[in-house]
Parts: C-alpha cells; structure tokens; sequence
C-alpha cells in the first residue's frame, strides 16, 4: 500500500491529505496552528495516521510540505511553494481551471494555469492584512460572529453599505463606530464581505482573470465573498468537490506521488 | 474665563481646562468605540467637578471624532491644535512628529507658529498608536510599560512586517519561538521609529523637532528617532498626550465664542 502525504501549515490553519496510488483521498484534517508549527504537524499526524492504519511514519511512502510553515515539517521528504500546490490540487480537481483565487489566513494569491495545468503567473499580497483571511477574522470579531455567520448574514442585507477604510485597523474602528451608530450587524457583514471582495478583485486584475476561475483556501467557504466576487466579474466559479481549504495540501500530495514516481525510475 | 480643549481623538478622548492659562483640570478616557458617549461623560465630569453651568466655559473640540461631541462647541482641526500647543510650549520648534492612534502627522510651523505643510500616513495603521498597543497586547506589556522593556535590550530584533496585524503575528511568532521579550519590544519600537523618520523624510523637516502624542512617551521609539535623526527631541513641559487638547484649550481662551 502507499501513503503519499502533503502537508500544508498556513498561518492560521494547518491541513493534510492522504493519497493512495489511485489519487484517492484516503483521509483530510484542517486544524487551527499550534503556536509552534511542529506541534501542528504533530497533531494533524496524530489525527489521520490512525484513520488510514498507519502505525509508523516509515510506512509512508512519500512527503511534501508545504504553505508557510513548510520549513519546520521534519518529516517531508521536500518542500515546495503553495503556488504550485495549489495549481497542481486545482488542475487535479478541475482541469478546466485557468485562475485560482486562494485567500489564505495571511495572504491572498492569483494563480494563473495553462491548459496542463502549469503556473503561467500569479500574484500576491502578502504585506497587507486586507483582502486576507485575517481581515474577515478581525471584522468577525468585532461584529462578536464566526466566521460562517459573516458569510450567511451578509445575504440578509437589505442595504448594501460601504466602507471607507482599507486598512483592516481603520475597518474595525469604522465598524466599532457603525455599530455605535445603531447600523445593523447583516449590513455590516455584507459591507465587509464586499470590501473583502474588492481587494482581492484588485489584485486579480493585475495578472488578469482567465476562465474557468476557481476560489481555494478557507475564504471559499465565506459565501458572501464569493458572491461578490462572481457579481463583480459577471462570473459562475467553479466549486470544488472537496473541501477549498485543502486544496494546498492536495496538490503536495499529488506532487509527492510525482516525485516519488520519478525517483524510482 | 475657563477654557477647554478636547480631543476627541478615534482611540482616546482628553481633555484640559485652562484658567488664566494655568492647567486646572484634565482627564483621558478611552473611546471604546463610542465617542458619543466618552464625550458625555467627560463634559459631565468637566462641569461637576469644576461646580460649573455652560456659560461659564468655552470650549474647542478637536480631534477625528470631533464632530461626534455631545455639546455644541467650536471645532478645530487637530493639526492646528497641535501646532497652537507645541508653539505656545517651545516657540523654537519647527517640526511636529505626532502619533496618533491610527494615523502619524509630521507638521511644520514657522516661527510665528503658524502651519506651513503636513504629511500625514492615513492609509494605513502601521507604524501607529494602534500598532504599538497590538504589540504590547501580544506581549503582555502595557502599553506604558513597552519603552522601558524595549530599552533593556542589548539586542534589537528585526521586525519585517509593515502591516500592524502581520507584526502582530510575527510578534506572537517570536515570543512562541522563545525570543527574548526585550530584544522583541525594541525591534517594534525601532520599526515604529524608522516609519516616522521615512514620514520625516517626505516633508523638509527643520530643528527643533518635537515628537508627540501617547508614543512620545516610548522612551525607545524617542532614542532612536533621535539616533536615526542625529538629533535631540526636545522635552515638552506637560504629557504629550494631551498636546492637542492643550492646543484647543489655548484656542478656547481666545475665541470669543459662547460653546453652549
């Protein structure tokens, strides 16, 4: 049997997939970090190992590492950039796919495919909170929501409102001061959603938007953000049919596979 | 006559209130998201403790919330507040480095004090009070406290995010991987001194400088400003904090204006 692990260990969250020969995903986990990443790989470890029998690290068979913290996973066999992860788990899923907009926990990445699936460019922010997924955790808590609800209650906004400030600190006192203002939280929710959605429709625009177009990483789930973005652009993404937020991890499986393959030749 | 000046500020409102130019009272509260009601509460606490009616006083309001106040009262800009107050303090001064909460100002004033160019970094929260009390939060510093610690250093780290949210992590990242808190503190506080001399650079700053506002008081972030500047900050004689009120508060003494 063979066990070709990636491992993603992003800024908020860690994620791993398991695939055997057939690219089946034998087991996924999503985890918060621990605040060292090695514990982080440990407990996502801990968590799908048993589920797919394996008792010692030595019986998998391959490891990439990857995302931010992709330096501190002793077990990888290598180490590869999210931005061809997450082209390879997207070109896997939906070979049609020519831009994958991630929004990671830290930043936010445009990644441009060609038909093979291969990066022709990308982009990203990495320098500023905003259009991140942080900036949608920072505003979740100021409104006292989860995540989820900042998505869902933004559908429920009758009047769409929008924000001033870009600066995810200048954003939260502008919210603290609307709510003050007795604005209510379902217009808040569907301001930030669309302020959210801006920023990262920004920087797509400076390597350009090639359909089909998919969003990854734990953003996809927020359906206020999504919505907008597809309004913005006058476009259906492409969903796809595993979780968003593991489609990093996915691809360094896949490309464990690959590169185990081609050293056996 | 009394005079006051608040500065209704976006995390901070302060106050001073001037008889015969003498500081008779003055006070801080944080905004908490509510200038509305932190400004009830001073002007309450203005006419109640100085046993006063409304005719008996003139009031500026100052500051990025200044329109929020609950009373009528004559409005000024902070600028020029700032200005009013650092001139009336030390005349010789020419550049005003103030920060603020969320946004850092260089002024310049000539020597009638009067505001000849500004910069101000309002696009963004890095560099900033805000981004200090992130930091301080992360480090489980007051933020008071964060100068003094940073100073014990004998060996500044380096912070490479701009954005206060990413130092907020990288900070947090730090103190996980066991960093000394000091080495962490002063990293901060030079980064924060580096953006204000980058702001310092963009206007053509003349001696004597002046820094102001709560971080003034960051006896780092004033160290090496003033190594980066090879200069000395000279030392206002009230808390920096409360220059802009102060300011107002000179400006009520003129201005024959009835506040309420």
């Amino acid at each position: 049997m063979e066990y070709y692990v990636g491992i993603d260990i992003g800024s908020l969250t860690g994620k791993v997939v398991i695939l055997n020969a057939e690219n089946s995903i034998l087991a996924e986990k999503v985890i918060p970090v621990k605040k060292l990443p090695i514990n982080t790989v440990n407990t996502l470890l801990e968590e799908v190992l048993p589920k797919v029998g394996i008792k010692t690290f030595s019986e998998i068979t391959y490891c990439v590492g990857t995302g931010y913290g992709r330096r501190k996973i002793p077990l990888a066999n290598e180490t590869i950039s999210e931005i061809t992860c997450h082209g390879t788990g997207a070109h896997h899923l939906i070979s049609s796919v020519r831009t994958v907009i991630d929004i990671g926990g830290q930043d936010c990445k445009i990644i441009r495919l060609d038909a093979q699936g291969h990066l022709k460019n990308f982009i990203m922010n990495e320098k500023c909170a905003a259009g991140t997924g942080r900036y949608l955790e920072i505003m979740a808590e100021t409104l006292g929501l989860t995540l989820d609800e900042l998505g869902t209650l933004s559908l429920k906004a009758k009047n769409p409102l929008a924000l001033a400030s870009k600066c995810s600190i200048y954003a939260r006192q502008e919210v603290m001061q609307l709510i003050s203002d007795g604005i209510k939280k379902p217009a808040l929710a569907a301001a930030i959603n669309k302020a959210m959605a801006e920023r990262v429709i920004a920087l797509a625009e400076k390597v350009g938007l090639e359909k089909d177009i998919a969003v990854s990483g734990g953003v996809a789930k927020n359906i206020g953000v999504v919505s907008n973005m597809e309004r913005m652009l006058g476009t259906q993404f492409k969903k796809f049919s595993v979780d968003p937020q593991i489609i990093g991890a996915l691809g360094a499986a896949l490309v464990a596979k690959k590169a185990y393959n081609k050293k056996k030749e | 006559m009394l005079a006051a000046g608040i500065d209704l500020g976006s995390s901070y409102c302060k106050y001073i209130v001037l008889r015969e130019s003498e500081i008779v009272l003055k006070g801080i509260y944080p905004i908490e998201g509510d200038p509305q009601r932190i400004s009830k509460k001073v002007v309450n606490e203005i006419f109640s403790s100085l046993k006063i009616k409304g005719n008996e006083i003139k009031i500026v309001c100052t500051g990025r919330n200044r329109k929020k106040l609950a009373i009528k009262s004559q409005e000024m800009t902070e600028i020029t507040c700032i200005a009013k107050g650092v001139y009336k303090l030390i005349p010789s001064i020419r550049t005003i480095v103030d920060v603020g909460a969320l946004t850092n100002k260089i002024i310049k004033i000539n020597a009638e004090g009067r505001v000849m160019d500004y910069v101000i970094n309002d696009k963004c929260a890095s560099g900033s009070g805000m981004f200090l009390e992130l930091v301080a939060k992360a480090l489980e510093t007051d933020i008071s406290k964060l100068g003094e610690k940073a100073s014990l250093s004998n060996n500044p780290l380096s912070i490479s995010n701009q954005c206060s949210i990413f130092a907020e992590s990288e900070v947090i990242y730090l103190v996980n991987e066991g960093k000394n808190e000091s080495d962490i503190a002063a990293g901060v506080c030079n980064s924060i001194a580096g953006q204000l001399y980058s702001l310092l650079k963009r206007i053509n700053m003349e001696a004597d400088i002046a820094l102001v506002g709560g971080v003034a008081k960051n006896v780092q972030i004033r160290r090496n400003l003033e190594e980066r500047l090879n200069l000395p900050l000279k030392q206002l004689s009230i808390d920096p904090f409360y220059i802009t009120a102060y300011g107002a508060a000179l400006f009520a003494t003129e201005i024959g204006v009835g506040a309420i």
